[in-house]
């Protein structure tokens, strides 16, 4: 296996803390702080991030656990673990497509290590940048960590001034489309964004994330029955695979009509794309399928896929419509059965 | 095979579960990874980032003033190292140029893994690069640039030890750049068949380079002792096969190495070749310490040796009612930097697995600018299976007939000759497909076609293929020996990647007339057992266990001589009843082998120990095939694959131990339909592996396995141990053409290209044609 490099570990007990220690370490070296690892790590030992501090926050208990306020919104510590998110009986009740993002998160045992926080914040992914030093030394680098080479490319989009690694968490997408806002904590104080607002469409700086701060919480404001919350993930495999796409649809419903409506794409590009302008089309006619059908046309149009994850580009463009579709039409309770006779409908 | 044993015992055919079981599942198991002898250096070897490239230099002046680095070697540093290498295992370096991305350049052994990984980032290497053959298309081309050294022999062992069949006629004239072996096996009148067709339907198959993904990494430790021997602890199907091999690349006699085969957690072919052990025992020699080596899973995926590029184009003509009039094929296989392909099988089962009465197969050998190639489980069966299975199954669907009905028609029996011209040998082909025609899945098909495409539900199909291997033969021995407290041993060297060690002992047990608990068996290392063969070619069961029985027969009658003489009756009326050697219908006259066990050991005894032993050389292989079915969804928006059921049907000749065979069957399947579904090492335009991890190389999970149902049938092999036959490597060769033909019966269009990705599905559903592809 490959080797970490050296690094000091520090493990605060309390937020505070661990705020100050990331501040005063933050200043003069390269420092980070980790939940479960299971991103950092590998990393790591790809060089591709070599923090010569790591700041742990596994020891803060009140990172963990998930809450409620007297307002009615459920307050879940960054480091619950995404196994923990995905059997808790609130979430899985209020919010189960949090649940289920965070259920179809890699594999069963790093379920068990990996955090929520931690898959909201996961490193941008790229077959140019998840490789070793010495493969990525060997193609010269590329931007997103250009090491010795000031004049390295992106390797996806050769010409590119900027870097196209996907945003490749599955709770992303989801958290966007709850509209739920993040506590970031800091020495210098704390301050809560809209999910929306944390993503930046940007391989490098794919966080709105200060240096210095830490996620803290994931805010995720009270809900009910007239909302249904869809998200559909799309991967080779049934279990370990990052999404090549993932689609969260949300729809409010009265009576009959649609009240509201929100559609998140991810895994398309360096950050969640929201498209929840377009869902909005639905809003005061009752759903049909035409319906949905015209909004999967437009929004997978924002869908900007590159040869830089898992299978065609080109068809993971196509399978955004697909996957608009079906999740818009069960966030709308909508049956959307295929039919024999329009094989590969979708797509055309 | 008529046997002497007059009572039941618990032996051959009964269901034992390995009793090494437990400790590999709670890391009991002792690999080589966990030898820690005192001294212990740790080596890493510095590969090559590029494909193809001129050294330079190589500066190792850094590395070697590491504190903690104990040795830097590169070639100029191996006096037995020599261009022209035939086998990576003598190419134990690059020389000044390298052919592969991954082809290791220098080797350090430190005290700490650690320091060796810190000390090749010191090593200065400059590289000049040179231009790359990826593609075997572009490779064959005049003026492309050159693989192997000029004048290097091809390597054709590996076909020879991998399957016994004649090799066909080879065309050493006009050979392109390269081209490494070139085959061709025909008879008949070829045009003559086509133009007497009806129906003529030509594909062409396109297979990727897959890795055997075996859990243990290639791993060895290497010490030498004072007087120059030297002793290689390795993960190995063959010790003795690695003994001869580093022998021949050191320039060592085999007397002077000992090869102590360690367990081996997986092999699946690639282990059947040395890849690792020269450079361990060469910084093993340069420090004067025990060097142990262990690949890492990055290395074993960009540098191991997977099995070949395969590329096909087949063209088959029938008549209207079907009847079979010519096939012609010609097949490229790109084998990677070095040679060593079974290039010959795929020409036997594409012209010879149905009775086409003219044929024409050409087949070449390509060499590339990739890692080479090694055997994996019926080395290019699958592949050709996947090719000619889909062409049946085509044919059949042109015709409007059965398909299974349609193989059975045109399917080898025993007696029909092969493309070589030798006879095809008793075999259960037709049987397999017999039963699985019965099995309610196959009859159950359109039933389960008519439930897809409504109601939420995707396209829904059924497909069978059937496939198999010719199993491989090598000479054999083995002892066996009856203990004071009447408890036999047997002795082997060889090495159990599959639970055969079970059905060695059952064997055993029938032969000699004791239950398998009363049998232990030994795999000893190369100084101390009788020779044997690789743990490869589905054979151990089929030469081993023969070798066994003799041993087994042998000790049984030895025991017996030495109690006729005690109980005063001839050896024919004795028998053994639970332990005890008794005179047939005289109960009461009788003598444990315990109290035969140790007359053989007593002080001042006259009575020679038991020692049963068994040699034996081999003619004649047992063919051995499977039949799988694949009952699955398509999903027409996404083209996604969803597998619901999956039957393996297999001869296995007679089960010595049906519990290891169900475990050979069912990891056989998941291996073929990670084959069939995703695995593919893809390289980029450079020779360089996109996808060196287990993250994005893509092994089937138990998320995607449907639970397999496996079937056995039994037709004896006629020289086999009680019937039996090799049973490793069938199982992995049907399941690529099923799944495909399962596609085809869901939604109409035919994928021939592998892995059966969503995007090949889907873009094939797209393009759907308005005719069927056929001309007349």
């Amino acid at each position: 296996m490959m080797r970490l490099s050296p690094f000091t570990y520090l493990a605060p007990r309390t937020l505070a803390e661990a705020a100050d220690l990331l501040a005063e370490h933050g200043r003069q070296t390269p420092t980070m702080v980790v939940a479960g690892g299971t991103d950092l790590f590998p990393n790591m030992k790809r060089r591709q991030q070599e923090p010569k501090v790591v700041i742990g926050l596994r020891g803060v208990p009140e990172l963990r656990g998930i809450s409620t306020d007297r307002d009615g919104w459920t307050l879940i510590g960054a480091t619950t673990t995404l196994a923990q998110a995905a059997r808790d009986p609130h979430l899985g009740q209020q919010y189960p497509a949090l649940a289920h993002a965070a259920h179809a998160v890699s594999t069963p045992h790093l379920r068990t290590t990996g955090t929520l926080g931690g898959n909201l914040c996961l490193d941008t992914r790229c077959n140019y940048y998840d490789q070793s030093y010495h493969w990525r030394k060997s193609v010269d680098f590329c931007m997103k960590r250009p090491e010795s080479n000031p004049a390295a490319i992106c390797w996806v989009a050769p010409g590119s001034p900027r870097c196209w690694a996907v945003s490749s968490s599955d709770c992303a997408p989801v958290a966007v489309a709850l509209r739920a806002r993040f506590r970031l904590v800091s020495a210098a104080g704390e301050r809560i964004v809209e999910a929306g607002d944390f993503f930046r469409d940007d391989g490098i700086e794919y966080l709105a994330r200060r240096p210095d701060e830490i996620l803290a919480q994931i805010l995720l404001p009270p809900t009910d029955r007239s909302w249904r919350t869809v998200y559909l993930k799309l991967r080779r495999r049934g279990s370990f695979d990052f999404p090549i796409l993932g689609v969260a649809a949300s729809v409010k419903r009265g009576n009959s009509t649609v009240e509201d409506a929100r559609l998140v794409l991810g895994a398309v590009g360096s950050a969640p794309v929201d498209a929840t302008e377009l869902a909005q089309s639905l809003i005061g006619a009752e759903p049909t399928t035409e319906a949905v059908d015209a909004v999967a046309a437009q929004a997978y149009r924002g869908a900007r896929p590159l040869d830089n994850t898992d299978l065609n580009y080109a068809w993971r463009k196509k399978m955004a419509r697909v996957y608009v579709r079906r999740a818009l039409a069960d966030a709308a309770r909508l049956d959307l059965h295929h039919d024999s006779g329009q094989v590969g409908a979708a797509l055309l | 095979m008529a046997i002497l044993t007059t009572r039941e015992v618990k032996g051959v055919g009964f269901t034992i579960p390995r009793p090494d079981g437990a400790d590999k599942v709670t890391g009991h198991t002792r690999y080589v990874a966990d030898l820690n002898p005192p001294g212990l250096l740790h080596a890493k070897l510095l590969r090559s980032p590029h494909a193809h490239a001129r050294i330079v230099r190589i500066d190792t002046s850094l590395a070697k003033a590491l504190p903690g680095v104990r040795a830097v070697l590169t070639a100029a540093d191996i006096p037995e190292l020599h261009p022209n290498a035939k086998t990576r295992a003598h190419a134990i370096m690059a020389i000044d140029r390298v052919v592969f991305a991954g082809q290791p350049v220098a080797a350090v052994a430190a005290d700490e893994l650690a320091i060796a990984q810190e000390a090749l980032d010191l090593i200065g290497v400059e590289y000049e690069l040179l231009p790359v053959a990826v593609d075997a298309l572009q490779s064959m081309q005049p003026g492309a640039p050159p693989v192997a050294d000029a004048g290097t022999e091809a390597d054709t062992s590996e076909a020879l030890a991998h399957s016994g069949v004649a090799a066909t006629e080879s065309q050493d004239d006009s050979k392109a750049v390269n081209v490494a072996q070139q085959t061709r096996l025909s008879r008949g009148d070829v045009a003559a068949g086509f133009a007497e067709s009806d129906v003529v339907i030509e594909h062409t198959y396109r297979i990727p380079m897959v890795h055997q993904g075996y859990i243990e990494t290639h791993s060895v430790l290497a010490e030498w002792d004072s007087a120059g021997g030297l002793t290689i602890w390795t993960s190995t199907q063959g010790s003795f096969n690695t003994r001869s091999e580093v022998a021949d690349v050191l320039g060592l006699p085999e007397t002077r190495i000992k090869v102590v085969p360690m367990e081996c957690g997986g092999g699946f072919g690639a282990k059947i070749r040395a890849l690792c052990e020269p450079i361990a025992a060469l910084l093993a020699r340069a420090t004067r310490r025990p060097v142990r080596y262990v690949m890492t899973r990055r290395e074993e995926l960009a540098a191991g040796m997977p099995a070949p590029r395969v590329v096909m184009r087949v063209k088959s003509g029938v008549k209207r009612d079907g009847t079979l009039m010519a096939i012609e094929a010609e097949t490229i296989l790109d084998s990677g930097a070095f040679a060593g392909a079974v290039l010959t099988l795929n020409g036997i089962f594409l012209a010879s697995l149905y009775r086409w009465p003219s044929f024409e197969v050409r087949g070449v050998e390509v060499l590339t600018h990739k890692p080479s190639i090694a055997a994996y489980r019926a080395p290019t069966a699958p592949h050709t299976v996947f090719a000619i299975d889909s062409q049946m199954d085509r044919l059949a669907r042109a015709l409007g007939l059965d398909p299974a009905e349609y193989r059975l028609r045109h399917l080898i029996d025993e007696g029909d000759p092969m493309a070589n011209g030798q006879p095809w040998q008793k075999n259960g082909a037709r049987a397999c497909l017999e039963r699985m025609i019965e099995h309610p899945l196959w009859t159950g098909r359109a039933e389960w076609a008519a439930s897809g495409g409504r109601d939420g539900r995707g396209l829904r199909g059924t497909g069978l293929a059937v496939g198999g291997w010719i199993p491989g033969i090598q000479p054999c021995s083995a002892t066996i020996k009856l203990n004071p407290d009447g408890t036999l041993n047997v002795v082997t060297g060889q090495v159990d990647i599959a639970g055969t060690n079970v059905g060695l002992a059952q064997i055993a047990a029938t032969a000699y007339g004791v239950d398998f608990e009363q049998v232990s068996i030994v795999t000893a290392d190369t100084d101390s057992a009788p020779l044997a063969g690789l743990s490869a070619g589905s054979k151990v069961t089929y030469t081993m266990g023969a070798a066994v029985m003799a041993a087994a027969r042998d000790a049984r009658e030895q025991t017996f001589k030495i109690a006729a003489d005690d109980l005063e009756a001839a050896p024919e009326d004795l028998e053994i009843v639970d332990g005890r050697v008794v005179v047939r219908g005289v109960p009461e006259r009788s003598l444990s082998l315990a109290d035969i066990g140790k007359k053989t050991n007593a002080f001042m005894s006259n009575v020679p120990p038991v020692l049963g032993v068994g040699s034996l050389g081999f003619s004649q292989q047992a063919p051995a095939f499977a039949a799988q079915l694949a009952r699955i969804e398509v999903d027409p928006d996404t083209g996604l694959v969803v597998l619901h059921d999956f039957v393996a049907v297999q001869d296995v000749g007679k089960a010595i131990n049906p519990l290891g065979i169900e475990g050979q069957m069912q990891g056989g399947a998941v291996q073929s339909l990670g084959i069939a579904l995703t695995e593919e090492l893809q390289f980029d335009d450079d020779g360089r592996l996109m996808n060196p991890s287990l993250l994005d190389y893509r092994k089937l999970t138990a998320a995607d396995v449907p639970d397999i149902e496996t079937i056995m049938v039994e037709v004896p092999a006629p020289a086999g141990p009680f019937g039996a036959r090799g049973v490793g490597e069938p199982p992995i060769v049907p399941a690529p053409a099923a799944v495909a033909n399962a596609i085809e019966d869901a939604t109409g269009v035919r994928i021939t290209e592998l892995p059966l990705t969503p995007e090949r599905v889907a873009l094939a559903l797209l393009a759907r044609p308005s005719e069927d592809g056929l001309s007349a």
